[in-house]
């Protein structure tokens, strides 16, 4: 059952490939034929999409469910706004190619992977539940003391980024960005690693006995899953222009993540872009209509989809379709 | 250089403060060590619970302490629907089902406590006729003193209700060998709602002690969690002296923390120690539990 | 009429059809042995008698009261008591804990079936203060039938009782079932050991891949060489 579930993402004929292409194109010129507002429409849609890739690698296929990951898209967001503008921290000046925003952008993605090394092995040792209450008190943590050490981080006032590179260049680098980390993630979860990281998430103790070394393939998953959802707090900062301990570090981008995972569904590539688009209609359609309950509304669908339709929309719906199939074969069989 | 008088009157804050701690871990510990999953609204209940006292004590000027009552009353209800409603379909699903609904569930609490009772912190106020117990350096005020005394009778209790009564025997039984308690005629389901009920019931005892000593706001849920968990951890699964002591040591390691390094290393302090014990000694100080599992 | 009557029963686990047809009965007062090779699929009729799972199709009737669809608590209240495979004690409690939890549909007369318990398994009262996790094998055997006895029951489900016992224990376990029904419990037992489950019952059945195969008497069957066949190859 299982495994099925993780071969519906894989997007097989030329038609997907041709599809993507058209989607990405379109993605590219958005800035050029529509307005400012759906330009940032849809550059908070490719933030969204690059955390859902990498929650989804961590938790959809290498099973580690994971509720610190804007821990990482904080860090990744901060780091690029002291690399860009080192002085509103109090560092001294960096030189050119550091600074520069792509640049800036990438290692971004480093830093908060660093920190998945640093911490990797030592949260790796809670298994489940205690993995998931250990990342959110270590994400807990990192929000705690970045918002009282004022001087690095703006503390509540903020941080204000001169990274100088203009919307539209910011939004088109995040386009291509966010396209990588979608396809490469694809890569991932097709070759050997990403089978290991399924062998582990279905049963880790068989697969060690296997000789897959569970540690190993958690601690790629959550550094590239790491790397992935800096990239997405560099790009978000750059964009923003302005961060702060609580806009970059707080749960909520957590929860917007799992809702957009688990309503595309979890273990299928094609789930965190569905999820992402239909999180995005939800959410502006939600707060303009409910203002203050939206997240209510979230945790609804959060514990609704899960209940129901633990495959997510994408994987009933692909279920639906194949079982429809499945049954007119029958129908016409019999 | 803090004065030994300052440091005294801080630890045995925190030791009563501990008290508080623990009857919130209780809760997190009984509904983990009988269904196997970690309650992640623990907090958010243990939220709501403080608002019911807040809501009576300023709507109605009801005393906390009959507002605590009110709560766990409340919260008694809300943890069996969320058994029934809810956790039924998910809780032998393996672990990603039960954290992902419960993290729902939380959510759900923060927002509509932001909404409906707003974002500010509100706090209720003990009024009672006594002064402190002076004990020379230290001074045990009457609020932390009556929290304390209160929280640790609801410990006792609880321990005494699984220790002496059949129910308390056949949730013992559930938690041990679910199928084996089905045969001997337990119904474990309702074993399950009344644990969670009884669990949530001591969040919200916990939520009301607090807003005695402490404001309460609609995003306490996460750091409250927490806390419990630490406690949990501290203490071990399944031992009421170990959650006893487990609370103490959390309630004066925070205070120490503040009194050395500033408030806002409070909440730092308490997750260090949580994820140190969960890394050094995952069954815990006193308990059987086991973070490997 | 019979004190348990089962008709048509087909059990599935999902897709799997485990159980298709099976018929029998069990007389109030007898000692019924449900024989059969490993996976013909005895513990699962006992599943479905107790309640624990539910049958696809097919009727059971005890005490001229359909219990098809039962939950197995009310099962116990009923009066059927199950002896499950692999015994499932409550390893971190007592002995004694663990038999007072098998009286817990069935509290009055706790005193008394704790007498009768010991009685029969004198081991057991030895052994009352200690861990249940620290029984040897054949003793938690006996804790568990003990506990079974202590709802004071009707009809007493056995399934594999004496499973990975020492042939003294075997022989041990098999005397106190023998007792029980002497003392008026009704038996049914399911075992691989078709030598001794027909020394202490009145009458069996031969179960082969879900179907009921051969029945009768026990010396009856004692004596058909086609028992002993049944459990050799499909």
């Amino acid at each position: 059952m299982r495994t099925e579930r993780f071969t519906l993402g894989v997007p097989s004929s030329k038609r997907t490939v041709a599809a993507s292409l058209v989607v990405l194109a379109a993605m590219l010129v958005v800035p050029f034929v529509t307005t400012p507002y759906y330009t940032g429409l849809a550059m908070t849609a490719l933030v969204f999409l690059m955390l859902g890739v990498s929650w989804n690698l961590l938790a959809g296929y290498a099973g580690q469910i994971s509720l610190g990951h804007a821990a990482f898209f904080g860090l990744g967001a901060y780091v690029a706004a002291w690399l860009t503008t080192p002085a509103a921290a109090g560092l001294p000046a960096i030189p050119f190619p550091l600074s520069h925003p792509i640049v800036a952008l990438v290692l971004g993605g480093v830093g908060a992977a660093l920190v998945a090394l640093v911490t990797g092995p030592v949260m790796f040792r809670l298994r489940g539940h205690y993995f998931a209450i250990g990342t959110l008190a270590l994400a807990a943590i990192i929000r705690l003391v970045l918002t009282d050490k004022r001087s690095i981080s703006g503390g509540s006032t903020g941080y204000y980024l001169n990274a100088g590179m203009g919307e539209i260049p910011t939004y088109l680098l995040t386009v291509v960005v966010a396209a990588l980390a979608t396809v490469g993630v694809y890569l991932v979860v097709n070759s050997r690693l990403g089978l290991g990281m399924r062998a582990i998430h279905d049963d880790e103790t068989a697969a060690s006995g296997l000789g897959v070394d569970p540690l190993r393939y958690k601690m790629y998953a959550f550094l590239i899953s790491a790397f992935i959802a800096g990239l997405a707090g560099a790009a978000y900062a750059l964009n923003s222009l302005y961060i702060n301990p609580t806009s970059t570090l707080a749960v909520t981008w957590t929860v917007d993540t799992l809702v957009i995972v688990i309503l595309g569904g979890m273990g299928t590539v094609a789930g965190p872009l569905f999820g992402t688009v239909v999180f995005m209609v939800i959410d502006n359609g939600l707060t303009s209509v409910l203002g203050g309950l939206a997240t209510t509304v979230e945790g609804v669908i959060i514990i609704l989809v899960v209940i129901f339709l633990p495959d997510g929309i994408y994987g009933s719906l692909k279920s639906y379709v194949a079982g429809r199939n499945e049954s007119d074969d029958a129908a016409t069989s019999g | 250089m803090v004065s030994i008088d300052l440091l005294a009157q801080t630890v045995s804050n925190g030791v009563l403060l501990g008290g508080i701690y623990a009857l919130a871990a209780l809760g997190l510990s009984l509904i983990f060590g009988i269904m196997d999953v970690v309650n992640l609204a623990h907090g958010h209940l243990l939220m709501l619970g403080g608002y019911v006292a807040i809501v009576l004590f300023t709507m109605a000027g009801l005393s906390p302490l009959v507002g605590m009552l009110a709560a766990m009353l409340v919260l008694f209800v809300i943890g069996i629907v969320l058994q029934r409603a809810l956790l039924e379909r998910v809780v032998d699903e393996g672990i990603e089902q039960p954290i992902l609904v419960l993290f729902g569930v939380a959510l759900v609490f923060q927002n509509l406590g932001q909404h409906f009772l707003g974002s500010d912190a509100q706090s209720t106020e003990l009024t009672l006729g006594i002064g402190g117990i002076d004990l020379g350096p230290v001074l045990l005020s009457p609020s932390r003193t009556v929290t304390f005394v209160v929280a640790v009778l609801l410990v006792v209790l609880t321990w005494l209700f699984l220790e002496y009564t059949s129910t308390g025997h056949a949730i013992r039984a559930t938690s041990q060998n679910r199928a084996a308690a089905r045969y001997v005629g337990i119904d474990t389901d309702r074993i399950y709602m009344l644990t969670m009920g009884v669990g949530a019931a001591l969040a919200g005892a916990a939520g009301s002690l607090l807003s005695m000593l402490f404001p309460i706001d609609p995003y306490v849920g996460w750091s409250y969690l927490l806390k419990s968990f630490a406690v949990v951890v501290l203490g071990g699964v399944g031992s009421i002296i170990g959650t006893l002591v487990g609370g103490v040591i959390l309630g004066t390691a925070e205070n120490v923390t503040a009194l050395f390094l500033g408030g806002s290393y409070r909440d730092v302090m308490t997750f260090t120690i949580f994820l140190l014990v969960l890394l050094l000694k995952p069954e815990g100080l006193f308990g059987t539990g086991g973070g490997g599992e | 009429m019979a004190l348990l009557d089962v008709t048509d029963l087909d059990v599935a686990y999902g897709d799997i059809h485990v159980i298709w047809d099976v018929d029998f009965s069990v007389d109030a007062g007898e000692t019924v042995a449900l024989l059969g090779a490993n996976g013909a699929g005895k513990t699962t009729i006992l599943k479905t008698i107790c309640g624990v799972l539910s049958p696809l199709d097919g009727d059971i009737v005890y005490g001229g009261e359909s219990i098809t669809e039962i939950a197995p608590e009310e099962a116990v209240r009923r009066g059927i008591a199950h002896v499950p495979e692999g015994r499932e004690i409550f390893a971190d409690s007592t002995v004694k804990r663990n038999l007072e939890l098998g009286a817990y549909t069935n509290r009055g007369a706790m005193g008394e079936n704790l007498e009768r318990v010991y009685e029969i398994f004198p081991r057991l009262e030895e052994r009352a203060g200690q861990r249940a996790g620290t029984l040897s094998g054949g003793e938690q055997q006996m804790l568990a039938i003990g506990r079974g006895l202590m709802s004071e029951p009707d009809l007493l489900l056995l399934d594999e009782a004496s499973l990975g016992l020492a042939p003294v224990l075997v022989d041990d376990v098999f005397e106190a079932i023998q007792r029980i029904n002497e003392q008026g419990t009704t038996v049914f037992l399911v075992e691989q050991d078709i030598h001794n489950a027909l020394r202490v019952a009145d009458r069996g059945y031969v179960l082969k891949s879900g179907r009921i195969e051969l029945s009768g008497s026990a010396e009856e069957l004692a004596g058909d060489e086609r028992v002993e066949a049944s459990y050799l190859g499909e």
